[in-house]
C-alpha cells in the first residue's frame, strides 16, 4: 500500500470513528454504531446480553445510558436507543454487496479498551449458516457487533457476531482465523421499520426468540421449551453431566435469583458470573466476580479492593494475613497479580436458605470498608 | 446504466454491473432470509404422530394431554449423600448432638490419630489428616466450628516472598485455603456455623485442609526454605498452644472481638457428651490429666515431649529432618540381624550354618538410637546399622513399648473396629485409584489389606478378620495346609467384602479361627517379599498406595514367619512408626529399604 493509500485508510477510519460507540452491559460489552438518522445504535445481542439498560461510550470517554429496544437472537443483533441524543452521524451504508478479495476494515470500540481497526479482505460470500447468508472476512474483529466498512468508509456489514448462535460457548470451539459478517444489504428492510422518531420507542422492549424455532423463551432457561435446543447463552460446561456440577449450577442460579439477578444475564464463563455492585461513597459500580469450583462443591466470590503499592509490601502482606485471622467467617483477603481482593469461598451446602445472599451483602459491606481503609493506610491506589 | 438507490443494489456478474431492486438482489445473491414457521399441527401427546381425528392414527390414544409432574424433588449432592462410615455421626448430627457428631467424624477419618484437647468453651481435637496436624475447635456459645492447620514458619531471608505466596495461595478456589499469620506461624483456617456442617461435608473439609496443609508446607519449605510449623517428634503431644496467639485488630470500623476466636485456654478435661455411645464406635478419649497443658500454657516452641531441647534454631525455621550432609555414624559390624527368619532355622541362627543370610533391617537414626539405648533392654549390645541415606530416615521417634502401653497414645483411644473400618475404607479408596492405572496392583492391595488386618486385629476382632480372610480367598491360598481348600467357598470380589465389614462396623457372625500357612524358609521369604517389592515398584506413583503395600508386605512377613525376637521387635517398630507417620516420603523410603534388605 502506498503512503497515499495509508493516509486514505487512516482518514477512512477517522471518518467512521465518529459514528461508533462502545456498548457496556453488566457481563458483556461490544461495539455499536449509529445506524439511522434517529440516533439508534446497532450492536450485537452478545454485546448487550439480556440487559435492558446499558452504557454507551462515545469518542472521548463520555458515557451515556441506553435502552435496548430490539433484539434478533438468531442474527445476534440488537438496537439501542440512547437516553440522550448523541448527535453522531449514522454510518453510510453501501448499497451493493461485497466482492471476494475486496479490502475492508473491521472497527471496534469496546469501553475501557483502545479503538481498533483491523484490515481484512472478504474471503467468501454467500456463506450459509443455517437460514442465514453471510459473507466472511479473513480476520477476527476485535469486538462483537462492530461495523465492517470498505476502503471508502461505507458500511458493508456487521462483524464479530456469534454465528451460528452459541458457537462461542460450545466446547471445542476453535480459535477462528476467519469471521462471518451479516451484509447490511440484508438488514436494510428491517432497519427501515425503525426509522421513526425516538419517542415512538418509549414502550418498546425486546423479545427473545429461539434461533431454531423462533418461539419466545425465558432468559432463565438454558434450552428452548418448544424445540428443546440449547439457547445461545447456554455454556458448554465441562463436567456438566456430573450431578455435582449440575447441582452447583442450580444452587448458584437460586442464589443469584435471591439477589435479583438472572444467571444467564450475568454469566461470563462456563462457571463464572459477574455482577456490578455499588461500592464506595460515590456509589461507583464495582465488579463482584463469582465462580463455581471445578468439582461443583463450592462457590467463590471476590471484589477487587486496591492495587498492591510500590512500597511497604511486607507490611501490607502481614496486615492482610493477620486480618484473615480476624475474619470470623469465610471472608479472606488475597492477592492476584497486582490486586488485593476480598472474597469468600464457601461450600455450596452452607450457602442455602438465604445464607448466600447474606454472604454477598457481607462481602460488599466489608469490601467497601476495607477498600478505603487499606488505601489510606498503605497509600495504595483503589481499583477503579 | 442506472445508479443504485436506497432500494436497489449494483450486482456485479460476469464483468457486468447490473442495478436491480434490493429484494431481488437478496434473493439472487444471498438467498431469502427464511424464518422458521411455527408448528401448527397437533400431535399425539404420547407417540408424537400428527393428529387428524379424535384419536391418534398411530397409537389410538385420545387427544387429552399427558399428565406430567411439575418437577422432581431436589437430589442431594454426591458429597451430602456420601455417609459411608459416618452413619453414627449422621445420627448424632440429625439429633443436633454436634459435639458427638464432630467427634465421630474426626475419629473415623483420622485413622486413630485423633485426640481430644481441653478447651475453655466447647471442645477441641487434633488429628493427623493427610500428613498434617489439623485442629478442630467447637465453640458452643458461638455455635461454630473452626478448623486450623499450621503450615510453616516464616524464614528470615525469604519472608516477603513467603507472605506473598501465602496470599496468592489464599486466592485459590479451595474452601480451606485461607492463610493467616500469627507471629511467624502461617496456618490455614476455616470457620463455619456448626449447623451447616453435616458429617460428609465436615469430612471433606478436614481431608482438604490436611491435604492442603501438607502440600503447602512442602511447597513453602522447598521453594522458600520455610521452616516446619510443628516439630516432627512432638506431634503426638501437641496442644492448642501450638497454634499461636491470634491478634485482634481494630481496623476499618472493626472492634477487637471480646472473645477469642478459638478455645485457646486450657480447661479441665471433661467427658464427652453423656449420651451413651454405641459399642461399635467410640470417640477419642479425653486426654489424661497428666498430659494436659500446665496452668500457664507453655510457649509455642516448648510444645515438646521433653526429649529435645526447647531452645535453639530447630523450631524456628530449621527443619528437624537431618540433612544428607550431616554426619551419621558408620554402621557397626556387629549389628547384622539374625540370619534366619524362618522358624525352622531360628534356633540355629547363631550357628555357622550355610542357611541364606537374612538382610538387615533398616537402620534407626542416631537420635532415636540414643533414646532407645537408655530404655530398651537390649541396649547394651545393640548397635546401629547405618547404610542408607540419612535424609530418608528423619528423626524417627520410635516409641518404647512401655510408652505405647501407657494409655496416653491416641491409638488406643478408639475401638479396633473403627480402625479396621478405617483401614478397609482406605484400601477401598486406593483400590479405585489403582484399578484405573494398573489392575494387577489390586491383587496385592487386597493381600496387603488382609494381612494388615490379621496383623493388627486378629486378637481384637477375630471374626471380622476371619471373614475378610475367608471371603477374599486368601484362606484358600495361604490357609493351613491341613485344611481342605476344596471345602472352602469360592472367593468373592474383595470390595463388597470390605464394604460389608465396614457397614457392619466389623461386627460379623462368628467365624472359625484362622490358620495361616507359615513361610518356612528364607528362600520363600525372599521370593515372596521380592514379589511385593517388584509390584510396589511397578505400582502407580502414589505414595499412599506404596505405603499401604509396603506395610502389607511387612505385616504378612510378621504374620507368616516366626522371627527371632530382636528382628521381630525391630520390624514391629518399623511398622508402628510407618503407621504413625502416614504416607510420607521418608516413611515409604524406610519401608522400602527394609523390604529391599530382606530380599537382598
Amino acid at each position: 500500500m502506498t503512503s497515499q493509500g495509508l493516509r486514505a485508510a487512516a482518514d477512512v477510519v477517522a471518518l467512521a470513528r465518529r459514528s461508533i460507540v462502545g456498548v457496556r452491559a453488566v457481563s458483556s460489552g461490544g461495539t455499536g454504531w449509529i445506524c439511522l438518522g434517529n440516533g439508534l445504535v446497532m450492536t450485537s445481542h452478545e454485546a448487550v446480553g439480556y440487559q435492558i439498560e446499558v452504557f454507551l461510550e462515545v469518542e472521548g470517554g463520555k458515557r451515556s445510558g441506553g435502552r435496548v429496544i430490539w433484539v434478533d437472537v438468531a442474527r445476534d443483533l440488537a438496537l439501542v436507543l440512547p437516553a440522550e441524543r448523541l448527535d453522531l452521524p449514522p454510518l453510510l451504508a453501501r448499497p451493493d454487496l461485497p466482492r471476494i478479495g475486496e479490502g475492508v476494515i473491521a472497527l471496534s470500540a469496546v469501553p475501557d479498551e483502545p479503538f481498533r481497526a483491523v484490515p481484512a479482505a472478504v474471503s467468501a460470500v454467500d456463506v450459509k449458516l443455517g437460514a442465514l447468508r453471510c459473507f466472511e472476512i479473513d480476520a477476527v474483529p476485535g469486538s462483537s457487533g462492530g461495523p465492517i466498512v470498505d476502503l471508502d468508509g461505507r458500511l458493508l456489514g456487521v462483524g464479530g457476531l456469534d454465528l451460528p448462535r452459541g458457537a462461542r460457548r460450545r466446547a471445542g470451539a476453535k480459535a477462528a482465523s476467519r469471521s462471518p459478517a451479516l451484509p447490511i444489504a440484508a438488514l436494510e428492510r428491517a432497519l427501515e421499520t425503525f426509522d421513526l422518531a425516538p419517542d415512538k420507542f418509549a414502550e418498546r422492549a425486546p423479545e427473545y426468540g429461539c434461533p431454531a424455532c423462533a418461539e419466545p423463551y425465558a432468559v432463565e432457561d438454558d434450552r428452548c421449551l418448544a424445540c428443546g435446543q440449547r439457547l445461545p447463552h447456554a455454556w458448554d460446561v465441562e463436567g456438566g453431566d456430573e450431578p455435582a456440577i449440575a447441582g452447583a449450577e442450580q444452587a448458584t442460579r437460586e442464589l443469584l435469583g435471591e439477589l435479583g439477578a438472572v444467571a444467564s444475564s450475568v454469566r461470563v464463563g462456563p462457571r463464572s458470573f459477574r455482577l456490578l455492585v455499588p461500592l464506595g461513597e460515590g456509589a461507583t459500580l464495582s465488579e463482584l466476580l463469582l465462580d463455581i469450583d471445578e468439582r461443583g462443591s463450592s462457590l467463590r466470590g471476590k471484589i477487587a479492593l486496591i492495587h498492591v503499592p510500590a512500597a511497604r509490601q511486607e507490611a501490607l502482606y502481614r496486615f492482610l494475613l493477620t486480618l484473615n485471622d480476624q475474619n470470623t467467617r469465610s471472608l479472606r483477603l488475597s492477592i492476584e497479580g497486582d490486586t488485593v481482593f476480598l472474597g469468600f469461598a464457601e461450600p455450596l451446602a452452607l450457602l442455602r436458605n438465604g445464607e448466600g445472599a447474606a454472604r454477598f451483602q457481607e462481602l460488599v459491606r466489608d469490601g467497601e470498608r476495607y477498600r478505603k481503609a487499606l488505601a489510606e493506610t498503605f497509600e495504595a491506589v483503589l481499583v477503579a | 446504466m442506472r445508479a443504485p438507490t436506497s432500494h436497489s443494489v449494483a450486482l456485479h456478474r460476469g464483468g457486468l454491473t447490473q442495478v436491480i431492486p434490493h429484494a431481488a438482489a437478496l434473493r439472487l445473491c444471498w438467498g431469502p432470509v427464511s424464518t422458521v414457521a411455527k408448528p401448527e399441527r397437533e400431535s399425539c401427546a404420547v407417540c408424537g404422530f400428527p393428529l387428524q381425528g379424535p384419536l391418534c392414527g398411530a397409537c389410538g390414544r385420545g387427544r387429552e394431554p399427558l399428565p406430567l409432574e411439575p418437577g422432581g424433588a431436589r437430589i442431594r449432592s454426591a458429597i451430602e449423600r456420601d455417609v459411608a462410615g459416618l452413619e453414627y455421626a449422621q445420627e448424632a448430627f440429625d439429633a443436633k448432638d454436634f459435639t458427638r457428631a464432630v467427634d465421630l467424624v474426626i475419629t473415623v477419618d483420622s485413622g486413630g490419630t485423633a485426640r481430644n484437647l481441653p478447651a475453655a468453651d466447647g471442645s477441641a481435637w487434633v488429628a493427623i489428616l493427610g500428613g498434617a496436624a489439623v485442629f478442630v475447635m467447637l465453640r458452643k456459645t458461638e455455635g461454630d466450628l473452626t478448623l486450623e492447620a499450621p503450615v510453616a514458619r516464616l524464614p528470615q531471608r525469604q519472608r516477603v516472598p513467603v507472605l506473598r505466596a501465602a496470599l496468592e495461595l489464599t486466592a485459590r478456589e479451595h474452601v480451606t485455603s485461607r492463610f493467616c499469620l500469627r507471629g511467624d506461624l502461617l496456618l490455614l483456617r476455616f470457620a463455619a456455623p456448626l449447623a451447616g456442617l453435616a458429617p460428609p461435608l465436615l469430612r471433606k473439609l478436614l481431608r482438604e485442609m490436611g491435604h492442603l496443609a501438607a502440600r503447602y508446607a512442602e511447597v513453602l519449605g522447598i521453594g522458600f526454605e520455610a521452616g516446619p510449623a510443628l516439630p516432627e517428634e512432638g506431634r503426638s503431644s501437641i496442644g492448642l498452644d501450638a497454634l499461636g496467639e491470634p491478634r485482634m485488630l481494630s481496623f476499618a470500623g472493626d472492634e477487637p472481638s471480646a472473645t477469642k476466636p478459638r478455645a485457646l485456654e486450657a480447661a479441665p478435661a471433661k467427658e464427652p457428651p453423656a449420651k451413651e455411645l454405641p459399642a461399635k464406635a467410640l470417640p477419642a478419649k479425653e486426654m489424661p490429666a497428666k498430659e494436659m497443658p500446665a496452668k500457664e500454657p507453655p510457649r509455642r516452641d516448648s510444645v515438646m515431649d521433653g526429649k529435645r531441647p526447647t531452645t535453639g534454631p530447630a523450631l524456628r525455621g530449621k527443619p528437624i529432618i537431618p540433612r544428607e550432609e550431616e554426619e551419621t555414624p558408620s554402621p557397626p559390624k556387629g549389628d547384622s540381624l539374625p540370619p534366619i527368619l524362618a522358624p525352622l532355622f531360628a534356633a540355629s541362627a547363631s550357628s555357622t550354618s550355610t542357611a541364606p543370610m537374612i538382610p538387615q533391617a533398616p537402620p534407626i537414626p542416631t537420635g532415636v538410637a540414643e533414646r532407645r539405648a537408655t530404655t530398651a533392654p537390649e541396649a547394651a549390645v545393640r548397635r546401629l546399622s547405618v547404610g542408607m541415606r540419612a535424609v530418608s530416615i528423619p528423626d524417627i521417634e520410635l516409641e518404647a513399648p512401655t510408652r505405647r502401653t501407657g494409655g496416653s497414645s491416641a491409638e488406643i483411644s478408639i475401638l479396633p473396629a473403627d480402625r479396621l473400618c478405617s483401614l478397609l475404607q482406605q484400601a477401598r479408596e486406593l483400590a479405585e485409584r489403582a484399578l484405573a492405572e494398573r489392575s494387577t496392583t489390586m491383587t496385592w492391595l487386597v493381600r496387603s489389606t488382609v494381612f494388615r488386618a490379621i496383623f493388627d486385629y486378629r486378637e481384637s476382632l477375630p471374626d471380622a478378620v476371619a471373614h475378610l480372610y475367608r471371603c477374599t480367598g486368601f484362606a484358600r491360598e495361604t490357609g493351613s495346609s491341613g485344611a481342605s481348600s476344596a471345602s472352602l467357598p469360592p472367593a468373592e470380589p474383595p470390595i463388597p467384602v470390605m464394604d460389608r465389614i465396614v457397614a457392619a462396623r466389623a461386627a460379623v457372625a462368628k467365624e472359625k479361627p484362622i490358620t495361616v500357612d507359615p513361610l518356612t524358609s528364607a528362600a520363600q521369604v525372599k521370593e515372596h517379599v521380592g514379589r511385593y517389592v517388584t509390584e510396589i515398584e511397578h505400582a502407580p506413583l502414589d505414595p499412599a498406595l506404596r505405603h499401604f503395600l509396603a506395610l502389607g508386605a511387612l505385616s504378612e512377613l510378621l504374620v507368616r514367619t516366626k522371627l527371632p525376637s530382636q528382628t521381630e521387635t525391630r520390624l514391629r517398630e518399623i511398622v508402628a512408626h510407618a503407621q504413625r507417620e502416614g504416607a510420607k516420603a521418608t516413611s515409604v523410603d524406610l519401608l522400602m529399604t527394609s523390604l529391599q534388605r530382606i530380599t537382598a
